[in-house]
């Protein structure tokens, strides 16, 4: 409903300037036809006079409210006047004044809400009939702010959505989880359906230009998924891309600017505090020999590279030298740590990023053939020198009426990407000294700053190590319907999907991943997978009973092959990867080439049956057959119903007049997953590489165990929900709660290695996910001045425990599943803090049982208070399962003005995050953390200590709340008044400017807890370092 | 409407399912049906060499088998440096201990396999007759005894799993030592009689492999005192008589010179009796798992390419700096007679880098009188040596100023400090950690680059002179101490300087020798029963044996010891020595500082913790095991 009260604000401020400016010219305009036109207004439902209704001169800020009585009476400029009426929950009505000088007028309640019609599986619904639990989001939200790819705008816009970004680097795309994780053997990504056509298994989104998309629909529940069957268990996002209108043609341009910079960098040790935690962790073992530093043993320890050392040097006042005497005062070297210069790595690779993004796109259409062309084109740079991501979209839409019979259509999208994957020039540059400088002062390229053979210098990688990915995808939608007879209709879609992939990586001798020999890979992958379908719908209303039914037979099929080749020492480096035949070893490394081809065929049927419009009732039955499992197991059943109840069209409700929609809805559903790898089930070989006689002796070995019994994977899911709409619409949303019980859980399950395997795919058990989902929009103001303000608000709150493990209650400690608990649970040590100098008795204790502690050290919990640490400590350390999630979006209009914000909320997740683990060895350079020296008895970080490599029980320094708040947009746009652009022919024109995550509040002390999300939390990705950015756009329309 | 009609019926068609629709065709996967071919079969057996390269796949090479010994302690770089110290680190959820478990029942499964396939093939070629089924047979038995010996040693009891896996087992228990013990020698006995002395393709196993190791599982088992391994009185006969088999095999035979055995050129020889089988080609040294490619050349090297003149350099190798020889083990040796050490050890290095190589100062050469003309000028040039470990010992007379005065860097063991007037102050000790020799047994110039961690070479796993040190060791168990010392001579003789070798001026510089001597210091590498009598002699005191050791039995088997530590240094077999010895506290705290340094390594370390994943998963009675049984489960102690 927003949607019919923007155009008044957007109208009236470049309206006030004309009349100003009208006024100002009055005295020598033609004084014009100005009169008073009158009027009531009644209410269409029950005649009574309308008091509040919005009466305004169009184009101007001239207007009025109606009374009690609904009388108006307002000053029309001429005869030409377009008096438009407008209030919340009715339609806007818009009326030529002509020479009328009294318009009475009844408004209609809008139902234009509650009829707006969303896409659901194999067909679309009016929403106000929709049984299941759909969340849909619309081009307005989706183009809401600029973003790089399509799940990126769904983060926090629909409740029991969750959108993990994971990872900033450009052309990344973010995991997407329809209340939580059900499994994690068989996949938990969505399925994506693009304008009907389901997309190969594990296919991603991001070649599909979000401003090509008209509407996405996410189908939670399994009453509105079972109807995909086997492919539906993780959710349904339904994509539905832009379709040309009857009428003249329209032509679009959009475009955005934006600058990016790191939202949150490392904080590392400078220069002279890394130089003291080296000594420190020296004065450990005894390898320093004073408490303060001395010009010696600072050579020893600082001295391999002369140039670092000189910034060591330059703390102390010398005296000699070159013999390193240094200036004295009782014994002591004199010495200022604030004289070592720092060297700022990061900045060095780091760089504001500038990204582009443009679409062009006509549609238009008669009443025979609509249609939609639209080109797109964007071009990202990663705030990481070596990354960034270049996309060309094209998409041509097109439907064909050629007769009353038969139409015929297609949607189809060709994209063409090329990612620089980037070298990892991050990761190593907060691992680089940070004393030491990358170049000499006559600028030549230092390759061990600090003089330490693991520590390259990374700064010249951006010339010479190359990750490209070029990826070409072809995707379509075609289709053939037949109206058959009165309701009925036969359709046939065919959906080809055709993806080339190629990955060329290359890095040079001297660059900092090499010594000595150059390295190259050529990596292509090509799929194609299909989808053909067979439809017959009917549909059909007598009296009071309405009857839809759906008949679906499809068959689908993937078919994958691939090549991989690497190769060494290859003779100069312009080649990259074009020519590694030429490589001076005369082979290369490794190839290979792989083939996978998998089917699917399903039956289904659907019966949708409403009864005066009060009661709906939708009954799904699919049955599916996949290749990929055994004999015996291929086919399951997958049947779902929903019941929805309108209350509103109750004679009982009909006086509470400020419901305008309230429905219950119940429904019930099986889905399945049986998305197992292909081949599996029999038992796989692998090849083994020998040598006999110096000759290959490559052999095949058992790699998997024969499963023949591997069947489906079910989930269960029951689902209550209510929609709602209340006060004109002004409060209007969505209560869900569902369970959803997943049995035969399919996992790998780890398993004693005694049969010579580790893990072995099988059913396993029940998990269930509970949760609860509410999406509210409220309007909180809508004044005549022009001043509006909404806010959308989602809630997700989902719960996922394990039930039975095997057919009993007990914990499955060797896969780390535990009873009651997520199926990504941290199971470690558990910090306690850091030993300390005078608990000498429990230490000693300790050491009387075999484990040696000392002060300084990590303490951990001794689950079993047996003065023992093993492994029989470990305990439950939460999960990455966040608590709950949320967004609230708040908008604030005012004359063509909108200002909108988005917040977006993940509460009680934890992070499992090893990236930079502090080693504390005085060997790489740590974050700047407060560790435990003897006179800073620190309880957060142990002892530096040169003799380990990572402290002794390190691991429970990983496990982190990680917890956010985050301002994801702040947008200002601004919408040019139709009378300032139409002279130019312009139909619409909007600049805005947004401000993408520009703020972050978190207690987690490392990163963004965004950028090292992974599903499993075990990420280490510096190189997806996120980003905040400033972006500048402009929609043009003609 | 005709066209409509036609079009229904199209789409009628393809309505139309077809069952073979959903079919599952294999086209580049391999199932188990491949197992029915004789093709298959072979490669099934080969596939059951191939985890053999584990051993040295990566740092488990020295961490298992030879860190926290008396003969190696840990160099610079710490990252396992646990295992020598045997510290809290070491522990249920190491990652080697568990990989070596994974990657041996890995291994022990597809032995199963194809012994249990081999009979039923019904070959064409060579598995068409009985004879080749039991070659075939007796390789997979041998290998799947190796397999478990490996394990037994570093474990103790485990679960003995002799058939191939069908679906998902989870319920085992650990089978005794003694009955592990059983089990190995049944199935090296069955190798022994089937297989041939000579295999065409080379790297299989042999009956010469299947003796030597019989051998040394009876040398082991019998070994035991206190451990109870199911020893027998006959067991150091078996030994003794396994041993002798292998020896006296025309297939085998001991190299004339020590230094022949590492010269990488030479892989493949009369003494080698069972190696792991590697080559250059880099496509067959990758492979999923822990273990496919050499990497015991990083290893034991030292930290030689920072230092002046010097680069980094394939030759010479990639120094990881994970280990040091103890003073024991340079101690051990007879450097005058014996030519082992200076054949095992890297110690003189050839200016490779012209940018670092250093020039002469004023005060360095007015320390020890030189030509000023020099100063400025280079102290040495491309080719000439720019860097040596010296290995002396405390009699030396050597000083800083000679150290200087040599333009190249030396690392000497011992020197002397001296004062203004050149007067000797101070015996100084001048290797250290990351600047100790190198162990050059296992340098591989045949990688890629200097930085190539994937190493080409075969890995001895067992060698004839190790087979004689076993025969040897047996009959002095038995108290035949002439034929022991008979068969460890034949080492010994080897093991000295021939006539007419040349030899490096380091041997009559600190070696004792003199300059132009080329007589063959045979007779004198003879030993004795003086060697380990009761009565302390000059022999005695050379042999440093550890306090309290003092009878002959006891004497003979840390003789036997230090002569395994000298023609085996590094040759990843000393921790197994020691435990299997049950040397392994007394020796190690005797020898190793960092041991004694930490104190930790306790009665327990002589076996590993059973890995924490298999007490975790696996099941008893339907159960998994609680916490209390994990415990118990778990050897003593960890």
């Amino acid at each position: 409903m927003k949607r019919i009260l923007l155009p008044n604000p957007v109208r009236l401020l470049p309206a006030a300037i004309m009349l100003l400016l009208t006024a100002a010219l009055g005295s020598y305009a033609r004084v014009p036809q100005q009169r008073t036109i009158q009027g009531r207004i009644v209410s269409a439902e029950d005649n009574q006079g309308f008091p509040g209704v919005n009466v305004v001169v169009k184009g101007t800020t001239n207007g009025t409210v109606t009374d009690v009585d609904g009388r108006y009476s307002v000053e029309i400029p001429s005869d030409d006047a377009i008096l438009v009426f407008s209030s919340i929950g009715y339609a806007t009505q818009e009326l030529v004044a002509g020479k009328r000088s009294t318009i009475d007028l009844a408004l209609e309640p809008d139902v234009k809400s509650l009829s707006e019609v969303v896409v659901i599986g194999y067909g679309t619904a009016k929403k106000s009939d929709i049984t299941g639990s759909v969340a849909s989001v619309g081009a307005e939200q989706i183009q809401a702010f600029p973003v790089q790819n399509v799940t990126q705008a769904l983060q926090g816009r629909a409740a029991g959505v969750d959108v993990n970004i994971g990872n900033f680097r450009p052309g990344e795309a973010p995991t997407i989880r329809v209340r939580g994780n059900r499994s994690l053997k068989a996949g938990n990504d969505p399925l994506y359906v693009l304008d009907g056509i389901p997309l190969a298994q594990g296919s991603s989104i991001t070649e599909i230009n979000p401003q090509d998309i008209e509407s996405m629909e996410i189908l939670k529940d399994a009453s509105a998924t079972a109807i995909y069957g086997s492919r539906g268990a993780n959710g349904v996002v339904l994509i539905t891309s832009k379709k040309g209108k009857e009428g003249r043609a329209r032509i679009s341009y959009d475009a955005s600017f934006g600058f990016e910079k790191p939202l949150r960098k490392m904080e590392m040790f400078n220069g002279a505090e890394f130089a003291e935690l080296r000594r420190n962790a020296y004065r450990t073992t005894g390898n320093y020999s004073t408490a303060y530093p001395n010009p010696k043993d600072d050579f020893t320890l600082f001295g391999t590279d002369p140039f670092a050392w000189e910034n060591i040097a330059a703390a102390y006042d010398w005296v000699d030298k070159p013999n390193r005497i240094a200036r004295e005062v009782d014994g002591v070297p004199v010495y200022d740590p604030s004289k070592i210069p720092t060297t700022d790595w990061q900045d060095m690779v780091l760089r504001t990023a500038l990204n582009q993004n443009h679409q062009v796109s006509v549609s238009g259409g008669t009443d025979k053939i609509h249609t939609l062309f639209s080109v797109g084109y964007l071009n990202q740079e990663g705030i990481q020198r070596t990354q960034d991501f270049e996309r060309y979209t094209v998409r041509v839409n097109f439907d064909y009426k050629v007769n009353d019979i038969l139409t015929i259509g297609a949607s189809t999208n060709a994209s063409f990407s090329v990612q620089n994957y980037g070298a990892d020039m991050y990761a190593k540059a907060v691992g680089q000294v940070p004393f030491a400088v990358p170049f000499d002062p006559q600028g030549n390229y230092i390759r061990l700053p600090g003089g330490d053979d693991k520590i390259i210098n990374p700064l010249r990688d951006d010339q010479l190590i190359f990750n490209e990915r070029r990826s070409t995808r072809f995707l379509g939608s075609f289709f053939a319907e037949l109206n058959l007879a009165k309701g009925l209709r036969y359709r046939m879609n065919f959906g080809p999907d055709y993806t080339y992939y190629r990955n060329g990586e290359f890095q040079a001798s001297t660059s900092s991943e090499r010594a000595g020999t150059s390295y190259g890979r050529y990596l292509e992958n090509q799929r194609f997978s299909w989808v053909l379908e067979n439809l017959l719908f009917y549909d059909r209303s007598f009296g009071d009973h309405s009857i839809g039914v759906t008949l679906l037979q499809s068959s689908s099929a993937q078919r994958q092959e691939g090549s991989d080749i690497t190769a060494q020492n290859l003779p100069y480096d312009s080649q990259k990867w074009y020519a590694l035949e030429t490589t001076y070893n005369g082979k290369v490394d490794a190839f290979n080439t792989d083939y996978t081809r998998f089917q699917l065929m399903s039956w289904m049927g659907r019966v949708n049956y409403g009864y005066r419009d009060k009661y709906l009732l939708t009954l799904t039955g699919r049955y599916d057959g996949s290749s990929v499992l055994a004999p015996g197991n291929k086919w399951a059943f997958f049947p779902s119903a929903a019941l929805a109840w309108k209350l509103q069209q109750e004679q009982f409700l009909s006086n509470a007049t400020f419901i305008n929609e309230l429905k219950l809805r119940v429904g019930y559903g099986i889905t399945g997953n049986a998305a197992v790898s292909p081949y599996t089930v029999n038992g796989t070989l692998t090849n083994t590489n020998y040598v006999f006689n110096e000759t290959p002796a490559k052999g095949y070995a058992p790699s998997s165990i024969p499963t023949p019994a591997l069947g489906w994977e079910k989930t269960a899911q029951i689902n209550a929900g209510i929609d709602f709409g209340f006060f004109n619409d002004r409060i209007t949303g969505t209560v869900d709660a569902y369970i959803a019980n997943t049995n035969d859980l399919l996992m790998d399950r780890a398993i004693p290695t005694i049969s010579g395997f580790s893990s072995v795919s099988a059913n396993v058990g029940k998990t269930r996910n509970k949760g609860i989902e509410i999406t509210i929009s409220t309007v909180n103001i809508n004044a005549p001045s022009g001043i509006s303000w909404s806010t959308d608000l989602t809630f997700t709150k989902n719960k996922e425990e394990i039930i039975e493990l095997y057919g009993a209650k007990n914990d499955d400690v060797g896969n780390r599943w535990f009873i009651g608990q997520p199926i990504n649970t941290y199971y470690d040590y558990k910090f306690a803090g850091i030993w300390q100098s005078n608990e000498t008795e429990a230490i000693q204790r300790y050491k009387e049982n075999g484990t040696t502690i000392v002060p300084g050290t990590i303490k951990i919990v001794d689950k079993d208070n047996n003065y023992k640490l093993n492994a029989e400590d470990y305990m439950i350390l939460g999960s990455n399962v966040p608590d709950w999630s949320g967004g609230i979006t708040n908008r604030v209009g005012y004359k063509g003005f909108e200002l909108s914000c988005f917040v977006f909320i993940r509460q009680g997740q934890g992070l499992y995050n090893r990236a930079r683990v502090p080693t504390l060895a005085g060997r790489y350079p740590d974050r700047k953390i407060n560790y435990w020296t003897p006179d800073n008895p620190s309880n957060e970080y142990p002892i530096a200590n040169r003799a380990k490599e990572f402290p002794e029980y390190y691991t429970a320094l990983y496990y982190k709340d990680a917890s956010f708040v985050k301002i994801k947009n702040i947008t200002l746009s601004y919408t040019f008044p139709t009378e300032l652009i139409s002279p130019a022919k312009v139909r619409s024109l909007n600049v805005y400017v947004t401000a993408l995550n520009p703020f972050l509040f978190t207690n987690y002390d490392l990163l963004d807890p965004e950028s090292l999300g992974d599903p499993r939390g075990s990420t280490s990705a510096l190189n997806g370092l996120s980003t905040k950015s400033l972006v500048f756009g402009v929609r043009l329309g003609l | 409407m005709k066209r409509i009609y036609k079009i229904i019926w199209m789409a009628a068609a393809l309505l139309v399912s077809c069952k073979d629709f959903l079919e599952e065709e294999q086209v580049a996967t391999l199932t188990y049906d491949y197992y029915n071919t004789e093709q298959g079969i072979e490669d099934l057996v080969k596939s059951c060499y191939a985890p053999l390269r584990f051993k040295t796949g990566q740092e488990q090479t020295y961490c298992l088998w030879n860190f926290g010994t008396d003969e190696y302690m840990q160099s610079g770089q710490t990252g396992w440096k646990y295992f020598n110290e045997y510290g809290s680190e070491l522990n249920s959820s190491q990652e080697y201990v568990i990989a070596l478990w994974d990657n041996n029942y890995n291994a022990i499964n597809r032995c199963n396999n194809a012994a249990e396939r081999i009979p039923e093939i019904v070959g064409t070629s060579f598995l068409a007759n009985d004879a080749g089924k039991k070659t075939r047979m007796a390789e997979v038995r041998f290998l799947r005894a190796y397999y478990y010996f490996q394990m037994v040693q570093q474990y103790g009891g485990l679960p003995l799993k002799l058939k191939a896996a069908v679906g998902v087992e989870l319920e085992f228990e650990k089978s005794s030592v003694p009955d592990v013990y059983r089990s190995i020698i049944s199935d090296l006995r069955f190798a022994a009689d089937a297989l041939p002395e000579k295999q065409t393709d080379y790297g299989r196993a042999t009956s010469n492999a299947a003796r030597h190791y019989l051998a040394k599982v009876y040398l082991t088992r019998g070994s035991a005192v206190t451990a109870q391994r199911g020893q027998q009185p006959t067991d150091m006969d078996s030994a003794a008589y396994y041993a002798d088999l292998c020896i006296n095999s025309p297939e085998t035979d001991l190299l004339p010179d020590y230094a022949q055995l590492w010269d990488y050129k030479n892989q493949v020889n009369k003494e080698i009796v069972f190696a792991a089988q590697f080559n250059a080609d880099q496509t067959l040294l990758t492979g999923s798992g822990i273990g496919y490619q050499n990497t015991s050349h990083l290893y034991f090297l030292n930290q030689y390419d920072n230092e002046p003149g010097m680069g980094r350099v394939v030759n010479y190798g990639r120094p990881y700096r994970r280990l040091m020889p103890t003073d024991y083990a340079y101690d051990i040796h007879d450097r005058l007679n014996d030519s082992r050490l200076r054949k095992s050890l890297l110690t003189v290095f050839i200016c490779n880098k012209e940018s670092s190589i250093p020039k002469w100062t004023e005060p360095e050469l007015k320390s020890f009188g030189g030509n000023l003309s020099l100063t400025n000028k280079p102290k040495f040039a491309i080719g000439d040596t720019a860097l040596v470990f010296l290995v002396n010992d405390k009699t030396t007379t050597l000083t800083d100023r000679q150290i200087t005065s040599k333009g190249y860097t030396i690392y000497a063991r011992y020197y002397w400090l001296t004062d203004a007037n050149g007067n000797t102050t101070e015996l100084k000790t001048g290797f250290k950690i990351d600047k100790a020799p190198s162990l050059w047994k296992y340098v591989d110039p045949f990688r890629s680059n200097a930085d190539d961690t994937k190493g080409t070479r075969d890995h001895f796993l067992a060698r004839l002179a190790e087979t004689h040190l076993i025969a040897a060791e047996a009959y002095g168990r038995k108290g035949d101490y002439a034929t022991a010392l008979t068969r460890l001579n034949d080492v010994r003789r080897r093991a000295a300087y021939h006539a007419n070798e040349a030899k490096s001026s380091d041997w009559y510089r600190y070696d004792g020798g003199t300059p132009g001597d080329l007589n063959s210091t045979e007779p004198a590498m003879l030993a004795t029963e003086d060697y380990f009598s009761e009565t302390n002699n000059a022999f005695t005191t050379r042999e440093q044996y550890p306090a309290g050791i003092t009878s002959k039995q006891q004497r003979f088997i840390h003789f036997i010891l230090n002569e395994r530590c000298r023609e085996l240094l590094g040759e990843l077999h000393r921790w197994e020595d020691l435990v299997r010895t049950e040397t392994l506290l007394l020796r190690t705290y005797a020898f190793n500082p960092d041991v004694v340094k930490a104190g930790t390594l306790a009665d327990r370390h002589t076996l590993r913790p059973i890995p924490q994943t298999y007490l975790e998963r696996v099941y008893r009675n339907g159960k998994p095991l609680t916490p209390d049984e994990r415990t118990t489960e778990q050897n003593p102690g960890y």
